[in-house]
């Protein structure tokens, strides 16, 4: 169970989040969705460690990490993949899914067999440079790498970012079939329909506060449609 | 009664150094200060200065040529350097201006009409349209000379910071994005904050060779880097004033250690370390110096 | 005047070597760390100077061997970079200083060993006596046997560090905080372990480079402000950070320089090593290999 309790925080002297407090179960899909600058992303960032924090817990199977250093929450069963530089363009494929992960040998190619079978399309690339990825290879392997850990947990920042709607939805599947074989959610997402299609649970953010949370029947809910009139629907 | 005249020459002698590096610290404060450019150069234009004087003097030219000619030196090579260097990282400036340092000690090594290794001695004529000063015999006078350049100077400084330009200069180095975004052509304006800070720097180094009557290669090399750093950055980025007082201390210190009993070497290399020593901690606890009003961290990218 | 190309490449070779060497200590660090480390100067001094003291020293042991007396200096070079990222470095870095900062702090760091090693060892020039120089004739040149041993040592130095990049977990961390140091700790690496790691090899490699310039050359306290610039220019021609283009920056600096050490005055040799960097820094500020948009 991954938890917020109260959490204010941001950069520096700059406060971003308000007093938001959530839960998010590992056999779900949250996701969080909310209009340019509500603070999604920093949310995300908050919970690995890269933000400060003023006030509140980030709790986690029932102990605090608040204060723990980035490299120390990726080891506990949480994987996170940023928006933006999510992969080492300099480094091959196979060497962005062997990044910050101690493996013994067998148990090594038994996980990129699984991964490969996720990502087929990641495996023909497998000893290309990372930079010279298109934009839905880029996401895949960023998602990829975060999953080589077998995490609990998987934060993920906008993957459907800058991609075509064609590529989004094979993203969003992968997404599915991730939880499926056991893997929690949390998504933050600029892609508020597609996002809340593939929901257990929504939340709804807003000038860095949560303005509504609730399940699947939130699709409905008039504000929520509102607010997203106009935006990627 | 002998003490006190020994003493006076002294006094001006020290005075007339803290003058002259005050200039350069003048000049770099302009530059790293309030730009936010990170170099070093100053300490290489404050040499051409000097050599500027040096060779005019040989020349049979007068103060004002000296100084006529260093500002065409200096504005011609620190042109170049700012072209170069303003459109990259930081980084690329201070690298760039760490180099002129040693290029330029290595042209007065092997120029001939610099005087070679040996430089050139004698340089004991001030020329000014009218009439002539001794700096030798009539210290007092070209102190005095001394200090008046000074006052237009910091003057000059002290109007320019406060007008538009300083503004943008701050802004620059506040955050030179934005600025960008707002219209400005931030490389212009690095490029002129450059070329004026590196002729301030240059006219210290025209009043030096005036006072020390004789320019040497080695006059003013790399290893000076510490002292200049020391004076700018306890006198504080982005003050002028904080500039001329981190000089006054930051000499004067080292003064008053000559009255102790040790051998020189000892004392120059003592001195060296505790330099260095106060350096760091001073950049470690209070980057932003004595009366400086910016955090060196802030400034440069 | 053909007679003389071959013993030029040579010596451009054996400088190119040494040049190279320390290039590529510099092109390591900056890469991990991204900003200019002027220190590396003072780890050459360090080692050189432990070279000297432990070559000339009474005791049996370690005075007698020529081989001990590299392996202690080069190992006292690498503690003391160490020392440096762990206590100096991280202490800055953990308040956020910029890389204007860190690079003053670099050159202080340099000004301190300088003033350290005056005191101790005072400013006269030191040799490492009790070195037979062997002159091998080949090919119409003539070199020593150091010279030779400078040239392999850069061979397999250079080899090592591939190796090491491309097939270690260090390495892989080491190029993966290179490529984006935020997205590393996300990784799960801990990326102040890489900066000491890397700073250790880095070391070694600063201090061979003091280690061959005391064999070579000579030992005074200056002897390593000038050889920074050479590596920094040689990084800077083969794009800063990029390690392999600071190894041919630094073969193409030493060729170049004794090229032109032959035809003019030794003072000018100085010079066109700067005045090479200022072209770089005009007309390709990214170096030979390095991409354009990196600046």
């Amino acid at each position: 169970m991954l938890e917020l309790k109260n959490i204010n925080s941001g950069y520096e002297k700059l406060q971003i989040i308000n007093n938001v407090s959530l839960a998010a179960s590992p056999k779900e899909i949250t996701v969080i969705i909310g209009p340019n600058g509500s603070g999604k992303s920093t949310l995300l960032r908050t919970i690995f460690g890269m933000c400060n924090v003023y006030s509140g817990n980030v709790v986690y199977n029932k102990a605090d990490i608040t204060k723990m250093q980035t490299y120390g929450i990726a080891r506990i069963g949480l994987s996170y993949s940023p928006q933006n530089k999510n992969v080492f363009g300099t480094l091959t494929v196979q060497e962005n899914l062997e990044m910050g992960r101690d493996f013994v040998e067998g148990e090594k190619t038994k996980i990129e067999e699984e991964i490969f079978s996720l990502f087929p399309r990641l495996k023909e690339r497998r000893f290309s440079d990372a930079r010279f990825l298109s934009g839905g290879e880029r996401q895949m392997l960023a998602m990829a790498r975060a999953l080589m850990d077998k995490p609990e947990f998987l934060l993920l920042d906008e993957p459907s970012a800058g991609l075509s709607p064609k590529i989004m939805n094979e993203i969003f599947r992968k997404i599915v079939e991730i939880n499926e074989l056991g893997t929690g959610i949390l998504l933050v997402e600029q892609n508020a329909k597609q996002a809340m299609e593939i929901a257990n649970k929504i939340i709804v953010m807003e000038n860095g506060s949560i303005a509504m949370q609730g399940g699947r029947e939130l699709r409905n809910e008039k504000k929520v449609r509102h607010l997203f009139f106009g935006g990627v629907v | 009664m002998t003490e006190l005249t020994s003493f006076i020459p002294y006094l001006l002698q020290v005075l007339g150094t803290i003058i002259i590096f005050s200039l350069v610290i003048l000049g770099m404060n302009l530059s790293i200060g309030f730009t936010g450019m990170l170099t070093v150069s100053h300490i290489a234009f404050f040499g051409i200065g000097a050599y500027a004087a040096a060779i005019s003097f040989k020349l049979g030219l007068g103060f004002i040529e000296a100084i006529v000619i260093g500002t065409i030196v200096t504005t011609i090579i620190s042109y170049i350097l700012a072209r170069a260097t303003v459109k990259l990282k930081s980084d690329y400036l201070a690298v760039a201006s760490l180099t002129l340092i040693f290029m330029v000690q290595i042209v007065a090594q092997n120029w001939d009409l610099a005087g070679g290794v040996f430089g050139i001695k004698g340089i004991n004529r001030v020329k000014l349209p009218g009439f002539e000063i001794s700096p030798i015999t009539n210290q007092l006078a070209y102190v005095a000379l001394m200090l008046f350049i000074l006052a237009i100077v910091f003057f000059l400084l002290k109007k320019l910071v406060q007008s538009k330009f300083g503004l943008i200069f701050k802004g620059i180095r506040d955050d030179e994005t934005a600025m960008q975004s707002l219209g400005y052509n931030t490389e212009k304006f690095k490029t002129i904050s450059l070329i004026i800070s590196s002729i301030v720097a240059m006219l210290g180094g025209v009043l030096y060779a005036h006072f020390i009557t004789v320019v040497v290669p080695t006059l003013i090399t790399f290893n000076d880097l510490l002292l200049v750093l020391g004076m700018l950055v306890i006198g504080g980025l982005g003050s002028l004033e904080g500039s001329i007082i981190g000089t006054i201390i930051f000499y004067s210190l080292p003064e008053a250690l000559r009255f102790v009993e040790m051998p020189e070497a000892i004392i120059g290399l003592a001195r060296y370390l505790v330099l260095s020593v106060i350096l760091l901690i001073v950049l470690y606890i209070r980057p932003r110096g004595i009366f400086g009003k910016v955090d060196i961290n802030e400034s440069g990218q | 005047m053909l007679e003389v190309l071959p013993q030029l490449f040579i010596n451009g070779l054996i400088t190119g070597s040494i040049y190279a060497i320390i290039a590529t200590a510099f092109a390591l660090t900056y890469s991990v760390t991204k900003f200019i480390d002027f220190a590396h100067a003072a780890i050459v001094l360090v080692a050189a100077y432990a070279f000297f003291s432990v070559s000339s020293s009474q005791f049996p042991v370690l005075g007698d061997s020529l081989f001990t007396a590299i392996l202690i200096s080069i190992f006292t070079g690498a503690i003391v970079a160490v020392l440096l990222k762990n206590f100096v470095y991280r202490a800055f870095m953990n308040k956020k200083a910029s890389k204007a900062v860190l690079f003053i702090v670099s050159i202080i760091v340099y000004f301190i060993a300088q003033a350290l090693v005056q005191l101790a060892f005072g400013t006269d020039t030191k040799t490492i006596k009790g070195v037979e120089i062997l002159p091998i004739e080949a090919l119409g040149t003539v070199f020593s046997q150091i010279e030779l041993g400078i040239i392999i040592a850069a061979i397999i130095f250079a080899g090592m560090l591939f190796a090491i990049l491309k097939y270690t977990k260090i390495g892989k961390e080491m190029r993966a905080v290179a490529d984006n140091y935020e997205l590393a700790e996300i990784a799960g690496i801990n990326s102040k372990e890489v900066f000491l790691k890397t700073y250790f090899i880095a070391g070694l490699f600063a201090s061979a480079t003091g280690i061959t310039l005391g064999l070579e050359r000579a030992i005074e306290p200056a002897m390593a402000s000038t050889i920074m610039l050479r590596a920094i220019t040689a990084a800077v021609i083969g794009g800063l950070g990029y390690i392999p283009g600071a190894i041919f920056g630094g073969y193409f600096l030493g060729m170049a320089e004794s090229i032109m050490g032959f035809y003019m005055p030794s003072g000018f040799k100085d010079l066109f090593a700067f005045a090479l960097l200022f072209a770089f820094l005009i007309f390709r500020p990214h170096g030979i290999f390095g991409k354009k948009g990196r600046v």
